[in-house]
């Protein structure tokens, strides 16, 4: 069977075909302003290069569509919103200090009396009569709604019964369930929810378009899958429903493909790109994951996004009195000096000292103009941004691991300080399009229970089985899952052995 | 000290000074922020009052209640603070002139500002711990001999308790049950006193400190927050282990640092109740409670509370002189470590 990995980047987009592991093609185009675009041009030009297409039985996308509509407002869907929570809750209404580029695209927000406490029961009974006065308000106006509810991740019941009544008054309309989306805190779960709900579209249509051109390129039985923010895969349907899980993926991508390239599980991952040099940790495989909470486009969320150290310094980055953090970006083999332009960028840099050739570049027009001094200094001056952003990164004093990926990696020193080796995979420039094919299935699932009212084991195992109930719909193979992380984090000021539980599970690929 | 009035930025900064002062616990002031910003729209500015001369004005302390976590879940409604500082004023037969802060660390130095914007009644500079304390007894207004109760204890619905405890325990004992049978938290008016005793008892200018060391976090300037509060640099590194359980209802643990810089081959024990409360250099005690010992990120300074303290960060340890009357001996009674079931004295920073 082949695997197509397509990996979505700030200036390029990859594509690579894989058969059990072994690079078939390869293929790297610039990303267009709708990636859609970029992603038709990689996967068709790839596809000329694979004999039978009728062998490619997935293909893995990692992308930045979730994260541009919200970025750019565009494509949006009209949307509602429903808070299930009075008289609680009222101090912060629905869309708080949002932007005004995505609240044009709200029909209408409602709040009505309903919710959970913590321990399950309600906080007050459904109000289903404003439910009913609301869905009249909203039918045929709107293409989806978000519907919240305070302590839903203890007790769905009011959001499930708020759905059937939409679809009882006729609603068509998509719906988000926000204990789906899962997390604590109302307001980040509840922005999550919306955004899901306002990014559906874009997916709606990326996934179509895909399986189209999949269809009329011949991979008549390639199935689709979309990379996660955690480092897992799901399903283009799973992700038509869940869009929001995926606004991270590329960026995990990279640190997956670390580690499926090399074998190594622990280390520090250096992507280094066009525009920046993204340093990530690989912990057991996975993504290390940021305790912050995580803002997109200036909305805090709930989501748990890969702790990544974004430094301004990649291939394209321009070089004047200071380095960076402006880029040439996708431009660099038109205006960087060894191309026979204008600008001096980090490559040029890199190339004059190392005596490295990136692409078709000439290192004799660099040394013509720069001398060797000269950009020696330069270049050290990058070696201790590198060493810096390393360090900060690190998660013990000794000497770590550096996996080096992505495009510029072949600019790095062959020493960094605090890097007891720095391994440079074969195919490194794909490794994020590589690390999409090998990738698993995964989903994660987080709750409040209280060990005293429930016992820990059947805590534990009813969420286990909510894991893995969501990562069979995310695309998973029931018969290979496996638990990869509980966590158990108490809650101070509750009685009876409170705690938040968090369980991820992975799986093969049902394909 | 002199009157003064606070905008967003104000309210911006106190919740970041708030964090540091609240020595890793007293919870996210997120929720209360963005209720407080709301509520400022077209409102412009709260009024902040000198507490410390006056007679008989009457004082009322507002706060919230019970778990941080169900408050970001089970947002408040937005007036219950409020509604309950009204039963107290009807029970009590007096009109409220001031609001103080029980606490001026975490969520609790934003709660009666909530509560000023609603009604236009002043806050008082000050509070009755100068940092955060995790019991309603635990404070200098009760160490003084001013009751804590009667305690109005209100909920989103409107369920309204009022807690005659027979001391500071009691109090504390019986709010924490009905709280709990709220849904985890809850809304309290407590502490009523004259204006006279306050300026005798509170901690007076605690509310402008923690604006002032906001301002200085946020500029990134640790020596002139050094120069404020004058703190001790008590340890720089890395997080080598975070361990945590709950007991009793407070998350309980330890972390321990590994050092760098001036502490290379060194390490750091710190236990913590909610709160840090015990650092450990080696086996030397080097600061205790009531004493405060703050996490800040090494890069960012900003406040690490103990839940979000994780293996591999790089923390900066500050160790800083609780107030005077947080060290008398009455008031040891209820915040030394043995308060918190440590077998430990109280060691000043700077006396080991």
């Amino acid at each position: 069977m082949i695997k197509v990995g397509v990996d979505v980047g700030s200036t390029h987009t990859d594509a690579v075909a894989l058969a059990e592991g072994e690079l078939l093609a390869s293929v790297k185009v610039r990303t267009t302003p709708d990636p859609t675009a970029g992603i038709q041009e990689a996967i068709g030009k790839l596809s000329s290069r694979i004999g039978n297409r009728d062998e490619v039985g997935a293909l893995m996308l990692g992308t930045t569509h979730g994260l541009n509509a919200i970025l750019q407002a565009k494509g949006l869907a009209r949307t509602a919103i429903l808070r299930i929570g009075l008289p609680a809750g009222e101090g912060i209404p629905p869309l708080t200090e949002w932007p005004a580029r995505l609240t044009d695209h709200v029909i209408s927000a409602k709040m009505v009396r309903g919710g959970h406490e913590y321990t399950g029961e309600e906080i007050v009974p459904l109000d289903e009569g404003a439910i009913v006065k609301f869905a009249d308000d909203i039918v045929g106006k709107v293409d989806g709604v978000a519907i919240t509810s305070i302590f839903s991740t203890v007790n769905p019941a009011h959001e499930l019964r708020a759905a059937q009544i939409l679809n009882e008054r006729g609603v068509r309309a998509h719906l988000t369930l926000s204990h789906m989306v899962g997390g604590l805190g109302l307001i980040e779960r509840e922005n999550s929810t919306i955004l899901n709900e306002m990014v559906s579209p874009v997916f709606k249509r990326l996934v179509s378009r895909l399986k189209e051109l999949m269809r009329s390129l011949g991979m008549n039985h390639a199935k689709l899958f979309i990379a996660q923010n955690d480092g897992t895969l799901a399903s283009g349907e799973f992700t038509m429903e869940y869009p929001i899980f995926t606004v991270a993926g590329p960026v995990s991508n990279s640190i997956r493909g670390a580690h499926l390239l090399t074998g190594i599980d622990n280390a520090v991952v250096m992507d280094v790109g066009g525009t920046t040099t993204n340093v990530g940790v690989l912990h057991n495989g996975y993504p290390r994951e940021s305790s912050a909470p995580v803002e997109i486009g200036g909305i805090r969320t709930n989501f748990r996004m890969p702790d990544i150290h974004a430094l301004a310094l990649g291939g394209g980055t321009i070089i004047n009195e200071s380095i960076g953090p402006e880029s040439v970006g996708y431009e660099l083999t038109s205006k960087g000096v060894g191309w026979g332009g204008t600008v001096l960028t980090a490559s040029d840099v890199a190339m004059g000292v190392k005596g490295i050739k990136i692409g078709d570049a000439d290192i004799s027009k660099i040394l013509l103009r720069y001398p060797s001094s000269y950009l020696r200094g330069i270049y050290d001056r990058m070696i201790s941004m590198w060493e810096e952003a390393l360090d900060l990164m690190k998660i013990s004093r000794e000497d770590v691991q550096v996996i080096a990926v992505g495009g510029g990696s072949i600019m790095l020193p062959p020493e960094l300080r605090g890097a007891s080796k720095i391994v440079r995979p074969d195919n490194a420039q794909f490794a994020n399009a590589i690390g999409a094919t090998l990738t698993k299935v995964g989903a994660t699932v987080e709750k409040t229970f209280s060990y005293s009212a429930t016992s820990r084991e059947l805590a534990i195992n009813s969420t286990v089985n909510e894991a893995k109930e969501m990562a069979v719909k995310a695309g998973g193979d029931p018969s290979t899952l496996d638990i990869r992380e509980i966590e158990e984090v108490p809650i101070p000021y509750l009685p009876g052995d409170s705690v938040k539980l968090t369980v991820k599970v992975v799986g093969n690929l049902r394909i | 000290m002199e009157n003064f009035s606070i905008g967003v930025r104000e309210v911006e900064l106190l919740a970041l000074g708030a964090a540091f002062l609240g020595t890793g616990g007293g919870g996210d002031p997120l929720v209360g922020k963005l209720m407080l910003r709301r509520y400022m729209e077209g409102k412009g500015s709260i009024e902040i009052v000198d507490g410390s001369s006056g007679k008989d004005e009457f004082v009322l302390g507002s706060a919230m209640m019970g778990a941080p976590i169900v408050m970001i879940e089970k947002v408040p409604g937005g007036g219950e603070a409020v509604k309950a500082l009204k039963v107290y004023s009807q029970i009590a037969g007096r009109k409220v002139d001031f609001i103080t802060p029980l606490e001026i660390g975490g969520i609790n130095s934003i709660i009666p500002l909530i509560v000023s914007i609603q009604t236009g009644i002043p806050v008082l500079d000050g509070d009755g711990m100068g940092r955060a304390f995790p019991e309603l007894q635990m404070t200098t207004f009760y160490a003084d001999g001013i009751p804590v109760s009667p305690v109005v204890v209100f909920d989103e619905r409107g369920n309204v308790s009022v807690v005659q405890g027979v001391d500071g325990y009691w109090s504390e004992k019986i709010a924490r049950v009905i709280t709990v049978r709220y849904g985890g938290s809850a809304y309290i008016a407590l502490h009523g006193m004259e204006l006279s005793e306050y300026s005798r008892s509170a901690v007076l200018g605690s509310l402008s400190t923690a604006i002032q060391v906001g301002e200085r976090l946020a500029s990134k300037n640790i020596d002139s927050l050094r120069d404020l509060l004058h703190c001790v640099h008590l340890f720089k590194g890395k997080v080598i282990e975070v361990y945590r359980r709950v007991e009793r209802g407070f998350s309980k643990g330890y972390v321990v640092l590994e050092g760098a810089d001036q502490w290379k081959g060194k390490t750091m024990r710190v236990d913590f109740q909610n709160e840090f409360l015990i650092a450990k250099e080696g086996d030397k005690i080097v600061a205790t409670v009531p004493d405060l010992i703050s996490f800040v990120d090494a890069y960012t300074l900003t406040p690490v509370t103990t839940d979000r303290v994780r293996y591999g960060q790089r923390l900066v340890v500050l160790g800083t002189p609780s107030h005077p009357k947080l060290r008398s001996t009455e008031m040891l009674k209820y915040v030394s470590p043995r308060a918190f079931g440590y077998d430990v004295n109280f060691t000043p920073l700077g006396a080991s």
